[in-house]
């Protein structure tokens, strides 16, 4: 009799063998009463002998008084039931192919059965990969986001590192303009601003004078009154130098030693001699005693002006090249004096 | 038509009954004490239920939907606005919140506290009801609050919307879920409701 009854059922729940999920359904006893051919693959458990058993067998979840107490609404009222794979991880233990269970979802369906009674149709979908595609997407972010943080610190650093270093840079291109001993600008400064006059004067065709002057007889009074008072008089000589040569576009520097050097832009001979000499007799009237000197009793200094209008055919070097020549002029003729020797325009040495 | 404040009396009283009892069943599934709620129920009509919605001010709220049909037809649901929805999830599944799978937790988790809610209240009524009623599987939902209702206007003739409060006592946690019923007629009801008293 039982045999027929289970046969009848069997013809039933047929269908169910052709869904592509495991399912099995029970009575309202917690008998099994199928147990589809999608399940039985996956479980590796035979139909054979799980029809008739109790389900909690295969459950065992449900040998849980909280979880019958779940699956009474199904054969009472009809209700349906979802287990997520959540809050349950599995209805059936089986064992996935990494020592692992699978991960399991499982819907229950009221099933109308004779006697306005229900059969309660569970449908197991395996969503092992994709809580694990989850969980592995989770690592991948958070992976991700230590990396981000990572970076950033990193990033942080380097914009720290790289505004030290611009301003040292700055402070360095300003300390590598000034001459540390006096203060005023030093030859690399004159160098680009030399460069920056001349071709001005030469795209304006207006005169460039450049004024170089040499401490008299320095080597002597260094020797003399020692290297402290060496400097002291490099840095008076500065000081004066300051003191006459105002208007804003002139330029001087020392140019190395005890020489120094005064660029006039838009500036004529004429005047260049006038500063030239003011800047001597301004000088000498300092009155730093150089008993040494057979120049002056005070520290005095030679002078070579040489003005020109640059053309295409002259080279800055040039009027360096011919002040100089008016300072050994002046040396030669006994010193502490100013002398004159113009480039004319046109001719290159 | 409208219920006399006794009607709603009966209705609060069994829409409590099954309340209680999944409030039991989260008890048991969470290890700490879940206190679940209806002191309000409230019967409206479409237009009201807008009004209503309208203080939960978002436009993502979490909706799981159980169908149902028979001598009384219509839609229960249970809706989280969003923070209820997030506490729970992160109670219940023990995951941080705002931690990356909480979205994808947050469907299945909150389908499956939907149905086990449902489940107590629509158990509670049809065990009131003589005739059969056939529901379907519950179906999880984001929507803003317009989106809420079905557009089968025949659904929406009454609403009850039932407040429930829910408090976790050791995780300081509470939060207000709504029971949302659309039904095709009221009739069915209040005559099962006359029938009790």
């Amino acid at each position: 009799m039982e045999t027929m009854a289970q046969n009848l059922l069997e013809k039933e729940f047929r269908l169910l063998d052709l869904l592509p999920i495991a399912a099995f359904v029970i009575d309202c006893d917690h008998n099994i009463v199928h147990w589809n051919r999608r399940l039985e693959e996956w479980s590796q458990i035979p139909r054979s002998s799980t029809i008739g058993k109790k389900f909690s067998l295969y459950a065992p979840m449900f040998k849980n008084k909280q979880y019958v107490k779940r699956i009474e609404g199904v054969f009472r009222n009809g209700l349906p039931i979802v287990f997520s794979s959540q809050l349950n991880k599995h209805i059936i233990p089986i064992i996935h192919k990494d020592d692992e269970y699978c991960v399991q979802h499982t819907i229950v369906t009221p099933m109308p059965g004779p006697d306005s009674t229900y059969f309660a149709l569970f449908t197991v979908q395996d969503v092992t990969d994709l809580s694990h595609r989850i969980r592995g997407y989770k690592e991948m972010r958070d992976r991700a986001l230590r990396e981000v943080e990572e970076r950033k610190r990193v990033e942080d650093k380097l914009m720290q590192a790289v505004k030290t270093a611009e301003k040292m840079a700055e402070k360095m291109k300003i300390i590598s303009s000034i001459d540390g001993l006096t203060g005023i600008s030093n030859r690399r400064f004159f160098d680009e601003t030399y460069e920056r006059e001349w071709n001005r004067a030469k795209r304006e065709k207006q005169p460039i004078s450049l004024i170089l002057l040499d401490i008299d007889f320095f080597k002597l009074y260094n020797d003399n009154y020692g290297h402290l008072a060496g400097d002291e008089c490099l840095r008076q000589v500065a000081l004066t130098i300051t003191g006459f040569v105002k208007r804003p576009t002139d330029f001087f520097a020392r140019f190395g030693g005890e020489e120094f050097v005064i660029i006039l832009p838009n500036t004529k001979s004429k005047g260049a001699v006038k500063l030239a000499k003011s800047l001597r007799l301004g000088l000498e009237n300092r009155e730093i005693i150089h008993a040494y000197s057979s120049a002056s009793d005070f520290v005095t200094a030679s002078f070579g002006v040489s003005t020109t209008v640059p053309d295409n055919g002259m080279d800055p070097e040039h009027l360096i090249k011919f002040a100089d020549e008016a300072l050994y002029n002046a040396k030669k003729d006994g010193r502490n004096r100013v002398i004159v020797k113009n480039l004319p325009p046109g001719q290159a040495s | 038509m409208k219920l006399s404040p006794d009607h709603v009396d009966t209705l609060t009283e069994i829409i409590n009954i099954g309340v209680g009892q999944a409030g039991n069943i989260l008890n048991e599934m969470l290890g700490s004490h879940v206190t679940l709620q209806v002191p309000i129920v409230h019967v409206l009509d479409r237009d009201e239920l807008a009004g209503y919605l309208a203080k939960f001010n978002s436009d993502k709220l979490v909706s799981v939907q159980m169908p149902f049909s028979g001598s009384v037809s219509g839609i229960a649901s249970l809706v989280f606005p969003p923070d209820s929805a997030s506490n729970l999830v992160s109670l219940l599944s023990g995951e941080r919140i705002g931690s990356l799978d909480m979205d994808a937790l947050r469907a299945e988790t909150l389908n499956e506290v939907g149905n086990i809610v449902l489940n107590g209240v629509m158990g509670s009524i049809s065990n009131m009801v003589e005739t059969h009623i056939t529901y379907s599987i519950p179906k999880y939902s984001e929507t803003s609050a317009s989106g809420l209702l079905s557009r089968r206007q025949d659904f929406s003739l009454t609403i009850i919307i039932a407040e429930a409060l829910f408090s976790v006592e050791e995780h300081d946690i509470s939060g207000d879920i709504l029971l949302l019923f659309e039904m095709n007629s009221l009739d069915t009801l209040l005559s099962i409701i006359d029938d009790m008293e």
